[in-house]
C-alpha cells in the first residue's frame, strides 16, 4: 500500500518534470551496431555535418575502449533529455587473435586488436556501475538466446539500471523480432536498423517514457 | 581434455573467489566444467572479467551456458517452479564452462544445451 502510493505519488510529481540529466549506454555483444547507432544518435542531435564520432567496422571489435560523447540534448513534448552517450566495446567471453587473421588482419596486428579487445571488454563490465539506463543493443538476425545477452541483462536487472533492448538490423531479411520478444518478453523493445535509421524515432520516444 | 562435474554443496562450501579459481583453473587445463546449480551474475562477470584477463596463446576465453528448465503452461506447474524457485535458488538448473579453443558453440535453448567442439 505504502510501495502503491509512494510510486504514484512520485509519478505525480514527475508529470512537472521539465529535465533529466543520465548516462546512458549503449550495451551488447559485438558488431550488433552499437557503433553505427551512437553515430546516428549523435547526428541527430548536432545535426548532419557532426563527424562521425565512433568508429565502425564489419571486422569484430572496432570499438575496444568505451568511449563518451557529453552534453547531448533529446527534446520532447516540451521536456529536455540532457545526457552523456557511453559506447562500449561488445562483451563477449572469448577472444582469440586467430579469428582476426582469418578476416585479413596481419598477425601482429591481430594480437594487438585482441589484447585491446580484451582490455576493452573487461573495461565494459566495469563501467556497468557508471550509467543510470542501458541501451541493450541486440543484432535481430542473430538467435538471442544466449548466456552473453542472459548474462547482461541479468547484470542490469541486478544493478537496478533501467533498460531498453534495441533489435538492430531490421533492414536484414533474416531479422527475426519476434525471437527477441520471446526470449526477453519482460523488457521494452524496440526496433530499428540503425543503418537505415528507421525505427529511431520509435526509439527516442521509448527512451523519454523509460528513462525520464 | 576431461569433464568435470561438481555438486552445489561443493561450490558452496567455496568462498567466491575461490569458486571461481576452481571452475577456472580447471577451465585452463582444457577440462569441460559442469556445475550444479547457477552462478550469481556477480561471479559470473567475475568469471567473464579473469577468463578474458588470462587470454594468452593457447587460452582465448571460456564458452559459458546455464541450463534452466523453465516455461510450464499449466498454471499448477508455474506455481510448482515457484515453490521450488524460492527453496532452492541458485541450485536449479546447471552451469556449463568450457575452454572456448576446443568449444566451438554451446546451442542452447531452454530445454537443453547442445556443446559443439571443435
Amino acid at each position: 500500500m505504502v510501495k502503491l502510493f509512494s510510486k504514484n505519488f512520485l509519478k505525480f510529481f514527475k508529470i512537472f518534470k521539465r529535465k533529466k540529466k543520465l548516462s546512458l549506454g549503449l550495451y551488447g555483444p559485438p558488431n550488433s551496431g552499437k557503433s553505427t547507432l551512437a553515430n546516428l544518435i549523435v547526428k541527430d542531435i548536432l545535426g548532419e555535418g557532426a563527424e562521425e564520432m565512433f568508429s565502425t567496422s564489419s571486422i569484430e571489435h572496432e570499438t575496444r575502449e568505451v568511449q563518451k560523447v557529453e552534453k547531448l540534448e533529446l527534446k520532447k513534448g516540451g521536456k529536455t533529455l540532457d545526457f552523456a552517450l557511453v559506447d562500449t566495446p561488445g562483451i563477449t567471453t572469448k577472444i582469440d587473435f586467430e579469428d582476426f587473421i582469418k578476416k585479413g588482419i596481419k598477425k601482429k596486428d591481430a594480437k594487438d586488436r585482441a589484447k585491446e579487445a580484451t582490455k576493452g571488454v573487461i573495461d565494459s563490465i566495469k563501467w556497468l556501475d557508471n550509467v543510470d539506463a542501458v541501451l541493450v543493443v541486440l543484432d535481430s538476425t542473430l538467435n538471442p538466446y544466449n548466456q552473453v545477452n542472459i548474462t547482461l541483462i541479468g547484470n542490469l536487472v541486478a544493478k537496478k539500471k533501467k533498460l531498453i533492448i534495441v533489435a538492430n538490423k531490421t533492414d536484414l531479411k533474416t531479422s527475426n523480432i519476434e525471437k527477441i520478444n520471446l526470449v526477453f518478453p519482460d523488457y521494452t523493445l524496440v526496433s530499428i536498423s540503425a543503418k537505415t535509421g528507421k525505427g529511431i524515432e520509435k526509439l527516442y520516444e521509448k527512451i523519454f517514457e523509460e528513462f525520464f | 581434455m576431461g569433464l568435470q562435474v561438481l555438486s552445489y554443496n561443493l561450490i558452496k562450501t567455496l568462498r567466491p573467489h575461490e569458486r571461481i579459481n576452481k571452475i577456472l583453473s580447471s577451465v585452463k587445463n582444457g577440462d569441460v566444467v559442469m556445475i550444479e546449480g547457477k552462478l550469481s551474475y556477480e561471479e559470473e562477470n567475475e568469471l567473464v572479467s579473469r577468463a578474458l584477463a588470462s587470454i594468452s596463446g593457447r587460452f582465448t576465453g571460456v564458452e559459458v551456458a546455464y541450463l534452466k528448465s523453465k516455461f510450464p503452461k499449466r498454471f499448477i506447474d508455474k506455481l510448482k517452479d515457484s515453490i521450488i524457485e524460492l527453496l532452492a535458488k541458485d541450485r536449479i538448473g546447471i552451469t556449463v564452462v568450457g575452454p572456448s579453443k576446443i568449444i566451438k558453440e554451446i546451442k542452447m535453448n531452454p530445454q537443453k544445451l547442445e556443446v559443439l567442439f571443435k
